[in-house]
């Protein structure tokens, strides 16, 4: 076999591995992520994934990445996050799966 | 003036006159009314052949029946914010029979309120959006009693007003007075339906309803101003805030009949864009909330603009960044650029706004593209073959109001320091422009 020939079937093994150890709850997964309001404008996009988030995370973790992934620094504290339609609060442990949906969710004023 | 316009202007000064006089005598036979009402104990529960045949179809509804109208009859509901969204909700409640209803706006008619809010007609433009909306109401049902507070709420009179009514409708237009009614309902023991809407989002949820969560214990902090869009800035289509207006009716009416889907602890996301509603299931009241939790650190209300570092308004006030001689007047511009063709113009507005109406010959460069490189290529580009030798050769920036402008020349004086030219701004931008100049030009 050749070298790269090897290197793609150990890439592949390697990605199986983590999907198996996904399903434990142990590697890392892609989620959806929403953006609603001011979020949007900041990020300049309504939706986007975020890859490399662990299976077994915590809030803040995910407040940190999102925030980073999408430049949402300017209003860092003032969104709340929803994963699969659930509040989620800094501090809490949260288990993930691939596809689920991260919502990003700073307040409207308008009116 | 010709002779038409002068007849004109003096028949539509004699109807302006006429429609005053009008107000004052009905404010007076609603007073009259009140008096008479209250010699004769009306029972305010008890329902009228008016009422019987005016909310017939809703009476009918088992889950409402004569009980439910008669409880609604009884019910008195504050709306805080008579534009996009108070305009709807006080519709509705009205339309159902909610007995007593109160609405509170400091702010005047503009001609840009009246695509969304549909209470206001163009002759009332001007005039105040309290007794605008109130005439409207009155129009609609006449038995309802409406309490007009035609003032800005602050924390000097939030909790005497707000201590008057049953349920609180939020139908604001800025983050500061958010934090005061979220305080004041709490203090007061008030349930809150908020609702806001901006370009084609909308969101809905009920605070501090039956043990449920404040707003403060979904949003602790408030949003860093530069982060806030108004409707003004961002735009909204009307029918946004129209159904979240109506949906805070609903909430409202829930509440007053004592149902139990009330849409406390959850946060209804609309886009108009998609047309889909998401339910996000919030948290619980926050034990530890600055207002509401077991230890309350606010007992009484606080300076909300100081809060919030925004005002209570959604205007924004006029920003002094630049010395007096980096600034020109609308007539100074007109001498310069426009009779002796002098320098270019760079209008830093949104390509939407500047597609809308804008000054002949200038050059379109929204604020937020000023700092890419290609832009200032672009801009030394036009200098180039525009300036030839001039000494500092004149660069007129503007905008709607003269605040974005101000910005604009702060970034570009950085950006053109070595080309010779002299950076100023518009003062009071487009707006004043259309006052001092041109009459033609829109006020948007």
């Amino acid at each position: 076999m050749a070298p790269q020939q090897q290197q793609e079937v150990e890439v592949v093994v390697q990605q199986q591995q983590q999907q198996q150890q996904g399903e434990r709850g142990a590697a890392a997964v892609s989620l959806r992520v929403l953006l609603f309001a001011g979020a949007r404008e900041l990020a300049g996009t309504a939706e986007g994934v975020l890859t490399g988030v662990p299976a077994r995370t915590d809030v803040d973790h995910l407040l940190r990445r999102v925030t980073e992934a999408f430049s949402l620094g300017a209003m860092s504290g003032a969104f709340i996050l929803a994963l699969n339609h659930d509040y989620v609060m800094p501090g809490d442990q949260v288990r993930v799966r691939d596809g689920d949906e991260l919502a990003v969710i700073p307040p409207l004023s308008g009116g | 003036m010709s002779l038409e316009s002068k007849s004109i202007f003096q028949m539509e000064k004699e109807i302006a006159d006429l429609r005053e006089l009008l107000r004052s005598k009905e404010q007076e036979l609603r007073v009259l009314k009140e008096c008479e009402g209250s010699k004769t104990h009306l029972s305010v529960e008890k329902l009228s052949k008016d009422d019987i045949e005016r909310f017939s179809r809703q009476i009918i509804i088992p889950s409402i029946g004569v009980k439910g109208q008669q409880l609604m009859k009884g019910a008195s509901v504050l709306i805080v914010g008579a534009g996009g969204l108070g305009c709807p909700a006080a519709q509705y409640l009205t339309g159902s029979g909610i007995g007593h209803i109160g609405l509170v706006d400091y702010d005047e008619v503009d001609r840009s309120n009246l695509h969304r809010q549909l209470l206001h007609s163009q002759e009332n433009i001007g005039v105040s959006k309290v007794s605008s909306a109130a005439e409207a109401l009155r129009r609609l049902n006449s038995n309802v009693r409406i309490s007009e507070h035609s003032l800005q709420l602050d924390s000097s009179n939030a909790l005497n007003i707000v201590q008057q009514y049953d349920v609180v409708i939020d139908a604001t237009d800025n983050v500061a007075t958010r934090y005061l009614l979220n305080d004041a309902c709490v203090i007061s023991g008030k349930p809150l339906v908020s609702g806001s809407a901006l370009r084609l989002e909308g969101q809905l949820t009920v605070y501090n309803h039956h043990q449920g969560p404040c707003y403060r214990c979904i949003f602790p902090k408030p949003p860093p101003p530069e982060t806030v869009t108004n409707c003004g800035d961002g735009g909204v289509l009307g029918a946004v805030p129209g159904v979240i207006g109506v949906l805070q009716a609903l909430e409202a009416i829930k509440i007053v009949l004592g149902w139990t889907g009330v849409l406390s602890g959850q946060l209804l996301l609309f886009s108009g864009e998609q047309s889909t509603f998401r339910n996000i299931r919030l948290r619980a009241k926050n034990p530890s909330c600055d207002v509401c939790g077991d230890h309350p650190l606010i007992t009484k209300l606080i300076d909300y603009e100081q809060f919030c570092g925004a005002k209570a308004t959604d205007k924004e006030s006029g920003l002094s960044l630049l010395k007096q001689e980096q600034r020109v007047s609308p007539e100074t511009l007109h001498r310069s650029f426009i009779c002796k063709n002098e320098g270019i113009v760079i209008d830093v507005r949104d390509s939407e706004e500047f597609n809308m109406c804008a000054l002949p010959n200038s050059i379109n460069i929204p604020l937020k593209k000023l700092e890419e490189v290609t832009t200032i290529q672009k801009i030394k580009e036009i200098l180039d073959s525009r300036k030839k030798n001039e000494e500092n050769f004149p660069v007129y920036v503007l905008c709607r109001r003269g605040n974005d402008s101000q910005r604009a020349v702060l970034k570009l004086e950085q950006s053109l320091g070595n080309e010779n030219v002299a950076v100023c701004d518009l003062e009071g931008g487009l707006h004043a422009w259309a006052r001092a100049i041109d009459s033609s030009f829109p006020i948007y």
